[in-house]
């Protein structure tokens, strides 16, 4: 797997001094699925919008594709490699309709009109919102909302796309329809990054990075994170599943080991 | 307030599928024709060619009645102090104040004008795709030495279409404030000066944390305010400019 992200020693310290990330290194190849789990203030957003330049390091380095975001002139590269879809769509739209919304990122790369179009359509595809284009997007549910923006950001062909968590406002139905989609891109090859504080999200992940106090304090597959650390130590609560499974083994039932899903849980018990 | 309040209304007329620039500059006719007519006759034209493209474009009254509501007491104002503070043959006389005929006149004049220019500017943000405003202002401004300014056409473009763009963001966050407040006992009809100061205080922020938002949603697309291009580029046709010479010569001659 080739090296996408490089985060070394990345320092940041939020203007009065107070540190927000604090020696954080991480490293993140092409196509990974990669789900970035903390509590509040644990600097998973802030991480994050380091990978997009949004935020430069106060110390160490950020560089995506070799190109470091403490030089101004690779921003535009970088944040066209790396796409950015936020939590709350409302305060990131700019289109007065869907179509004009998605369109926005193309724009800004100065495409041509028939190029834009052809972007437009692809990424409301992919999101099935076709029929959406003309509604403006402010008007729409939580769930649809957010498809906008996924196209929006999907429209200009990222490598990798960072989820700040974007189901977080969300109802469990369309939760579960914007994970689903997550789930899509990530299969076509698109690197994801997701940061999420519901471990159930974190399942399909190729690996699981928990934060804390503005650093990594676990980086592994989500079943070697569940075995081998103290989660709640952290803040986060397990997934009920996994929950219930650790709960059996330690009470008796080794047999029964760690289950990420209903169906594991499920074979365990009546094998 | 009333979510038409100058918005885009989709629609597949001659007027809407006219190319935005001109559009604006027929609304800058539109305005300048709108000033220089001095009497009720013109403006009576002025109500004619707008009522004709309001037909022409199928707008409905209510589009153009939301644009003009939260400023009829603005109109009211000048009416009255129109009315009353021009000299001439007095009408009736109220509480020691003269009204005059001339006073009559001239008030419903000035506040036609308003009127009319809050018409013609609903009806062209009505008929006009906001992304297609923007492309066209921007067009329009281009040509202009605004580098030397250490700003761009982009860039300008991109503040006016923002500023429409943020008016119903705001207004859905004066809500929610206005509800929070009012279900922790703010009497807004008992104690106005407090709500104002109550309601704009956080106003303000909120609307600083929008704009913050916004801007950082924009720079993580790609944003740069410089060399964009648009969705819909409008394509200048000979049909576009004979509208606009047509539009041109009958306001200013029958004006």
């Amino acid at each position: 797997m080739t090296l996408m992200i490089e985060i070394s020693n990345l320092l940041h310290s939020y203007p009065d001094g107070t540190p927000a990330l604090n020696s954080v290194n991480l490293h993140i190849g092409r196509g990974e699925f990669v789900v970035i789990a903390g509590r509040n203030g644990s600097g998973k957003s802030s991480l994050v919008r380091h990978i997009n330049a949004l935020l430069l390091p106060s110390g160490g380095c950020v560089s995506v594709n070799g190109l470091c975001t403490s030089q101004k002139k690779h921003h535009p590269d970088i944040r066209r490699t790396v796409g950015m879809v936020f939590q709350n769509p409302d305060s990131q739209f700019v289109g007065m309709t869907a179509e004009e919304d998605v369109a926005f990122g193309p724009e800004n790369l100065g495409l041509p009109p028939s190029e834009i179009r052809e972007l437009v359509e692809m990424s409301l595809e992919t999101l099935g919102i076709s029929e959406l284009r003309s509604h403006s997007p402010r008007s729409l549910s939580g769930g649809q909302k957010q498809k906008v923006a996924i196209a929006g950001v999907l429209a200009m062909e990222p490598e990798c796309i960072i989820f700040d968590e974007v189901t977080s406002m969300l109802d469990p139905f369309s939760r579960k329809e914007v994970l689903d989609t997550v789930k899509r891109i990530h299969a076509k090859g698109t690197t994801v990054i997701y940061v999420t504080h519901r471990l159930e999200e974190a399942m399909n992940a190729d690996r699981l990075v928990i934060m804390d106090s503005g650093r990594v304090v676990a980086d592994a597959s989500p079943r070697d994170v569940f075995l081998h650390h103290d989660l709640e130590k952290y803040g986060i609560e397990l997934p009920p599943v996994v929950a219930l499974s650790l709960m059996l083994s330690k009470a008796g039932f080794p047999d029964i080991g760690l289950a990420l899903t209903k169906d594991e849980l499920l074979e365990a018990l009546c094998p | 307030m009333n979510t038409l309040f100058f918005r885009y209304v989709p629609g597949n007329s001659i007027v809407h599928r006219l190319d935005p620039r001109v559009k604006i500059a027929g609304m800058l006719i539109a305005s300048i024709s709108i000033f220089i007519s001095s009497s009720l006759r013109e403006m009576a034209v002025v109500a004619l060619v707008f009522f004709l493209l309001a037909l022409i474009s199928s707008i409905s009254v209510r589009v153009i009645l939301s644009a003009v509501r939260p400023m009829l007491m603005f109109l009211g104002i000048i009416f009255i102090l129109q009315l009353f503070l021009t000299e001439g043959n007095p009408l009736f006389s109220l509480v020691g104040l003269d009204a005059t005929y001339e006073g009559l006149a001239l008030g419903v004049l000035m506040s036609m004008r308003f009127l009319f220019l809050l018409m013609f500017a609903s009806l062209l943000t009505a008929t006009t795709a906001p992304s297609l405003m923007t492309t066209g202002i921007e067009k329009m401004l281009r040509p202009l030495p605004l580098k030397r300014l250490g700003i761009s056409s982009f860039d300008l473009a991109t503040m006016m279409f923002l500023s429409l763009h943020f008016v119903p963001l705001l207004y859905g966050s004066f809500s929610h404030l206005r509800d929070a407040q009012v279900s922790r006992g703010l009497d807004m009809a008992r104690n106005p000066f407090k709500a104002v100061y109550s309601l704009s205080v956080p106003m303000v922020r909120t609307a600083f944390i929008s704009a913050e938002e916004v801007a950082v949603a924009m720079e993580s697309r790609c944003y740069q305010g410089v060399n964009r291009s648009s969705l819909n580029e409008p394509v200048m046709q000979k049909n576009d400019l004979a509208a606009l010479l047509v539009f041109g010569i009958v306001m200013f001659l029958l004006v």
